[in-house]
């Protein structure tokens, strides 16, 4: 027994040296290591022996065994990928190592594919405080004091002069207060509303604003300008409509609403069965926003305009209930992309 | 605001469908939030004629019945006491839905006998509540005609949503006169006659608050009988959702829907005589209403007093003192305009709204309050009897009209589009403007109803809205701009960008968090909102690594146990900064963490957790991104309770507190 082991192992080892491709390696392993190899005979050979002489057998196998695994390990090593396309054994279904996919959040993405667009017309970006005073968020955009329009907006305040800003339009004063005219800015931001959290309304939220403001800026140019953006969002296909609305920043003010894509305008569920689906609000600039950052409204005309992002984004994909926006269950956000 | 289409029909012609007129609505500005057709919950049910009657044989209760439903007859099972040959009823035919059984009339054996149809009751047709028999109609009925005809319930509710600049909009006439200028029709108001009055007690009225209360109208009716108001009254006010009462409470809300203005009646026996007197509260000053609820009166109220009491507060109600009772017979009607604003601080500060407050706040009309007083003493007087026997009318100050020059070359370069003289001056016309024409400019005096219009561009936009939005063109090419662009957001999009690329997900949360979660050691002070929404998050982050804790914590609960988080987002903390925000400072964060697994277990590999050298090293790939990464330097940091090391970019420490937190979910 001891004389067979010695013998296979300087053939085992007499071979090492001459395993030069996957064939030869595969062969090596098959003649040697594999289920009914011949190392794996001798261990069946070796309970035939008495008792007392198996322990000095076995270890000797062992070693065997380890010495041949060493040498056809190191073999598949040395050959490496490189033979890997020609062996049929290297099993190319395994999954790769995958690198990590950064996801998104919808709202951000939402933000920055509306930005995509109004930038490619030529409008800038720019950004305010979420913080804002009265006369930001209010006095400046002709909401008089005491009037039913402070309602459309529940506010949080922080103290007499402070609140959390209800819209991103404040940046337009704090814009035109800076520059002159012509002005063309988006102004996307988080904003804030005293509403009961449900699935529909949540106290957070955030918003796209638009402005152009120059000589000679007409209703038909804010048409012009919002279709396209429409169309270039929704699709060329779509159908539109603009409705009279009222805020108290433009005059006069429109709704936009386009037929709605799930139902194609028939009504379902999502449109309220009315076919159609809001998806803006905007209007000509107010003579007395203009007034209070000491534009004169007989040289200056402008529109504006604001986008709900959550519901835009919600009504985009599908999604009903806008607190999962705000959960960041990795389950749900990891859905877009 | 619910509105009735047979309402809106006495006043302009509108034969369009529902669905036309939804369109045509919500082209004028006003938002259609519902439809009701009436009579579509009585679709399939008509008038039928019972043919023959007979017992049942195999049940004592029930009869067999042969129906004429007008197109052909069926055979009924009926277990009414009081079905009989010959009768007229009211018949649910095959495939008839049943509004209030819920369920479709349908083929069905009863008793071995086959039966299809059902003769209803008035409760079936939710009617009333009899539901002791089968509902008989009157022998002349015709057979086969649908039951919503016989009955008259034709009706078709709009549910409108109304914006807070049109006050005027709130009653059929207003609603009405938006429809007959969009549509070019004649508007039909009627004239009061107030025939029944004789002039034979003086009223007094005194206005001793002439800021808040500019114009008050009375009159005292006598020998008043009330009753149950007839049905077309009945009809009419229960049709736009309000309960009907007595003949005086449902006129006075039937004048306020008719055209806007909210009246009340006094039981005159109350009164301690003819006489008014409408003065400011006085501090502290409390009041009983007619609901029962006493309330403290703020320094905006206006109360309406009699010689010796406050008998309601002005245009927000009446008081249980002197409401209306049975058996009244004298009363006192008060038609008044009230300062919009002084109505809209007392209502939020008394927690109150009404049909009549939600009216005055967004102004009422101040020249229409004699005409809804007449309106009212004529249908009072139709209704319950009695004789008008004085009226007042005090309005010291009357409010100077409202010249508004319209200059046809602004609006046309407002608009984009050139519209005519002739057609700008048929809309301002048909809303209620007095027009004198000139060459370039149409010289508008604006209606008292429409205080929202006191400027060109109010007027411009009226124009706009009549014509039409969809009348103004959408240019197919528009001017590029060659102006600088910016974007203040280039930085934060950027670094946005980076995180994504290295594998890193974004999260969006709350501004507003629960109080602990923004007193953090060793930070700033906390600014809180004064009205939180929910007790336990009034305060605004200082920091965004809480709510990602949070997000975390949520996550790996849920099964997700490996992640890669980052939040940019603003924070903020009570400390001077700027000079114009003396009290708080809002920044930029961003924040990240990771936790779980860097690599799972895989036929290549072990498994291995994210430790604190994977952190580290996003911050250095990071900042390669943003090719920031040379001016980068770690150190520990004894000091940061949250975080034993830092990393510092330029002279600025930032603590690296996620890694250490994390150590015990990895």
């Amino acid at each position: 027994m001891q004389d067979a082991i010695t013998q296979l192992l300087d053939e085992v080892r007499a071979r090492a040296g001459r395993l030069a491709t996957r064939d030869d390696a595969e062969d090596f392993r098959i003649q040697y290591l594999a289920r009914k190899g011949r190392i794996a005979t001798l261990f069946e050979d070796m309970k035939a022996l008495p008792p007392a002489e198996r322990p000095v057998a076995g270890k000797l196998l062992n070693a065997l065994r380890v010495e041949a695994e060493g040498i056809h390990a190191a073999a598949v090593a040395s050959i490496g990928i490189a033979g890997a396309a020609h062996a049929a054994h290297l099993d190319l279904t395994l999954p790769g190592r995958a690198m990590p996919v950064g996801h998104q959040h919808i709202v951000t993405k939402t933000i920055d594919e509306i930005k995509t667009i109004f930038k490619a017309m030529g409008f800038s970006v720019a950004t305010g405080p979420e913080i804002e005073t009265d006369w930001y968020n209010f006095q400046a955009l002709n909401f008089p004091p005491d009037h039913p329009a402070r309602d459309m907006q529940d506010t949080f305040f922080i103290d007499d002069m402070r609140l959390l800003r209800t819209h991103t339009t404040p940046v337009q004063i704090r814009v035109m207060e800076q520059r002159t005219p012509p002005i063309r800015i988006i102004m996307p931001g988080r904003v804030f509303r005293n509403e009961v959290i449900s699935a529909r309304s949540h106290v957070q939220f955030h918003q796209v604003d638009g402005l152009f403001c120059d000589a000679h800026v007409t209703f038909a140019d804010l048409k012009g300008t919002l279709v396209a953006f429409a169309k270039r969002y929704y699709g060329s296909a779509l159908k539109y409509r603009f409705r009279p609305s009222f805020f108290p920043f433009t005059e006069p003010s429109a709704e936009m609403d386009i037929t709605c894509y799930l139902c194609a305008g028939k009504g379902c569920r999502v449109c309220k069965q009315s076919g159609w689906l809001e998806i803006l609000g905007c209007g000509m600039v107010d003579p007395n926003v203009f007034r209070a950052v000491g534009y004169d409204p007989d040289a200056v005309s402008g529109y504006a305009f604001g986008i709900g992002i959550e519901r835009t984004a919600m009504l985009r994909h599908g999604v009903d209930d806008i607190r999962l926006l705000f959960e960041n269950d990795l389950r749900v956000n990891r859905q877009f992309i | 605001m619910k509105l009735s289409l047979h309402w809106l029909k006495r006043y302009v012609d509108l034969p369009e469908s529902p669905e036309e007129l939804d369109r045509i609505v919500t082209g004028t500005g006003l938002e259609m939030e519902g439809i009701e057709d009436r009579k579509a919950r009585f679709d399939g049910i008509v008038v039928g004629h019972v043919v023959t009657c007979e017992k049942h044989p195999k049940a004592d209760k029930l009869s067999i019945c042969t129906v004429d439903s007008g197109s052909g007859t069926a055979t009924v099972i009926c277990g009414a006491p009081n079905v009989a040959a010959g009768q007229k009823v009211p018949f649910a035919t095959e495939g008839a839905w049943m509004h209030t059984l819920g369920f479709r009339i349908e083929k069905k054996a009863i008793r071995g006998i086959e039966s299809s149809g059902m003769i209803c009751s008035a409760k079936e047709l939710g009617l009333n509540d009899d539901h002791s028999g089968i509902m008989v109609l009157p022998d002349h009925a015709q057979t086969g005609t649908p039951i919503a005809e016989h009955l008259g319930m034709t009706d078709v509710i709009f549910d409108i949503g109304i914006t807070p600049n049109r006050g005027d909009a709130l009653s059929h006439v207003g609603i009405a006169r938006d429809l007959a200028a969009v549509l070019s029709r004649e508007l039909r108001i009627p004239e009061p006659l107030s025939a029944a009055t004789v002039t034979r007690e003086h009223v007094r009225v005194t206005i001793k608050a002439p800021t808040l209360c500019p114009r008050y109208s009375a009159a005292i009716i006598r020998g008043i009988t009330l009753g149950a108001s007839p049905a077309w009254l009945k009809n009419a006010v229960e049709s736009v959702g309000m309960r009907s009462i007595n003949t005086v409470v449902d006129i006075t809300n039937f004048v306020m829907m008719e055209i806007g203005q909210p009246m009340h009646a006094f039981d005159l026996s109350a009164l301690a005589g003819p006489s008014i007197t409408v003065r400011d509260a006085r501090p502290g000053e409390g009041f009983v209403t007619l609901d029962g609820k006493s309330h403290v009166l703020p320094p905006s109220a206006v109360l309406i007093c009699d010689d010796e009491k406050p008998v309601a507060i002005g245009g927000i109600m009446g008081g249980a003192n002197s409401e209306i009772r049975a058996g009244t017979t004298d009363i006192l009607l008060e038609s008044a305009y009230f300062n919009p604003s002084s109505i809209r601080k007392t209502a939020k500060l008394l927690g109150v709204s009404t049909e009549s407050s939600y009216r005055f706040e967004r102004a009422t009309d101040p020249e229409r309050t004699m005409w809804a007083l007449r309106r009212a003493i004529d249908l009072i007087i139709e209704t319950s009897g009695g004789l008008c026997t004085g009226t007042a009318d005090v309005y010291p100050h009357p409010d100077p009209a409202r010249v508004i020059d319209l200059r046809l070359r602004t609006m046309d370069s407002l608009l984009g589009i050139s519209i005519d003289r002739v057609r700008a001056t048929e809309i301002l016309r048909a809303l209620g403007c007095t027009v004198i024409e000139g060459v370039d400019v149409l010289s508008c005096t604006a209606p008292t109803f429409r205080s929202d219009l006191e400027r060109e561009v109010d007027l411009i936009e009226e124009v706009a809205r009549i014509h039409g939005y969809d009348n103004i063109p959408t240019p197919a090419r528009m001017e590029i701009s060659t102006e600088e662009q910016y974007d203040d957001e280039a930085f934060l999009s950027e670094l946005r960008s980076a995180a994504l690329s290295l594998g890193m997900d974004e999260m969006v949360s709350s501004s507003l968090v629960q109080h602990a979660h923004a007193q953090l050691p060793g930070e700033h002070a906390v600014v809180s909102v004064l009205n939180p929404v929910s007790a336990d998050r009034p305060s605004l982050r200082t920091s965004l690594l809480p709510s990602m804790l949070e997000a975390a914590d949520r996550n790996i609960r849920v099964g997700v146990q490996s992640m890669r988080l980052f939040e940019i987002g603003s924070i903020f903390s009570a400390q001077p900064s700027e000079l114009e925000n003396p009290k708080h400072h809002e920044g930029f964060q961003f924040a990240f963490a990771i936790t779980g697994l860097a690599q799972t277990r895989e036929w290549f590999g072990e498994s291995r957790p994210y430790d604190f050298f994977d952190l580290k090293g996003f911050v250095h790939s990071l900042l390669e991104k943003l090719r920031m990464e040379t001016r980068v330097r770690f150190s520990s940091d004894a000091k940061n309770a949250l975080s034993k090391y830092s990393w510092r970019l330029k002279q600025r420490a930032v603590p690296a507190v996620a890694s250490w937190k994390f150590q015990d979910t990895c």
